[in-house]
């Protein structure tokens, strides 16, 4: 049985639009990711087998290492839908909070 | 470049499967960071540090499980299990036999000898685990030559486990060396002073006494046979040498360093440990590195 929590949730609707490397995907939770957590977490969603990544290409020359950037497996894309519609099961409505 | 030293360092000291997946990619994000403003590098470098911290932890975690497989408890820790045990006994028949000669000049009552050769069996624990460090270094050098990393996962395994063993033996051995002491105020007078068990401190600088043992190890891994042997017996036995009452590295410190020999007493020979165990395997290393030099046999 897959687990999933609400940061991969977030990595995976992050990467929906197409790869992104580690720095984007926290320029673009609008602050719910953090620098010091995200490459763990990608880290252990890869071994989950959610994301696959790779190098990024670079032209000959360049200087630093190069960046990795992740994409979202059919599977990681099947656990976080079914991630979602458990979560909109689970979730109360206004009727069943009173 | 910024990161270029924090890469050179992480490289070192994680594995390459971990330094590219959880390592690379955060120095990556630095040195894009640190291109575009200057205050977002510095903002990396706490959350680079954390990585750092997480991938070691992995790579140890990952590493134990190594060191404690099936494999390993068959081929390393059985065989360092024995060794160990070895050294133990032989370390006992010793020391009975030193202090029962020593108890018989002192004339003890028999009550009081009796005590004190109980507990000589406690003492043995430091000399088996030494040897035990040594064996197990050897063993997972032998076992995968690659993988250094091994043998330091060992050696900190081995090393926390001298905490706790010291820890217990020397409560073990407390009425044994408590009527040693006894018996020595008895026949000396007030000559004898009461040694206490060693603090928290002391205990973690035994433990970290013990890696020079793994070092021994891993040195040795290169060779077999005779060869083995003649050179764990020079060094080991330079080494008891050395460690001889009369060695005087207390006092040559104590002199460079004033203060220093309270400390040294007080750590229980761990100093004379780590410094001339040290100093006889780079000894040791320099000599082979002089004899091994391709011109020297080219010469030849």
């Amino acid at each position: 049985m897959p687990s999933i929590s609400g940061t991969e949730s977030l990595i995976i609707e992050l990467l929906r639009d197409g790869d992104r490397f580690g720095l984007e995907l926290i320029e673009h939770s609008g602050g719910r990711l953090k620098r010091g957590t995200i490459y763990v977490t990608l880290s252990r969603m890869e071994t989950k087998g959610f994301l696959v990544s790779r190098q990024e290409d670079r032209p000959a020359g360049a200087i630093g290492l190069p960046r990795r950037m992740y994409r979202v497996t059919a599977y990681g894309l099947k656990v976080h839908e079914a991630y979602l519609l458990l979560r909109e099961a689970l979730a109360l409505k206004p009727a069943e909070a009173r | 470049m910024a990161g270029l030293w924090i890469s050179r360092i992480a490289r070192r000291l994680t594995q390459p499967d971990t330094f590219d997946r959880l390592v690379s990619p955060a120095i990556a994000d630095l040195q894009l960071e640190s291109q575009r403003t200057r205050v977002g590098r510095w903002r990396h470098y706490p959350s680079l540090a954390s990585v750092l911290m997480w991938a070691l932890l992995q790579d140890i975690s990952r590493e134990l499980a190594y060191v404690f497989d099936a494999d390993a408890w068959r081929t390393v820790w059985t065989r360092a299990a024995a060794w160990a045990l070895i050294a133990a006994a032989i370390n006992w028949v010793i020391l009975y036999g030193v202090i029962a000669n020593v108890l018989n000049q002192w004339h003890t009552s028999e009550a009081a000898r009796q005590t004190i050769l109980n507990g000589v069996i406690f003492r043995s624990v430091g000399p088996a685990l030494t040897v035990a460090m040594i064996v197990a270094a050897y063993s997972f050098k032998r076992r995968d030559a690659a993988r250094t990393v091994s043998v330091v996962t060992a050696a900190i395994a081995l090393a926390v486990t001298t905490v706790g063993a010291t820890y217990l033996s020397t409560i073990l051995q407390e009425p044994s060396r408590h009527a040693l002491d006894e018996a020595g105020r008895a026949f000396y007078g007030s000559a004898i002073e009461v040694r206490r068990a060693p603090l928290p401190w002391q205990l973690i600088l035994n433990a970290i006494a013990m890696i020079p043992f793994a070092w021994l190890g891993v040195v040795s891994s290169k060779r077999r046979g005779w060869p083995l042997a003649l050179s764990v017996i020079v060094i080991l036995g330079t080494w008891q040498v050395l460690n001889f009452k009369a060695f005087p590295v207390y006092a040559w410190l104590a002199r460079v360093v004033p203060g220093l020999e309270t400390l040294l007493f007080g750590t229980y020979s761990v100093p004379t440990n780590l410094l001339t165990l040290s100093g006889l395997i780079l000894l040791w290393r320099g000599i082979e590195w002089i004899v091994e030099r391709p011109g020297l046999a080219h010469a030849e």
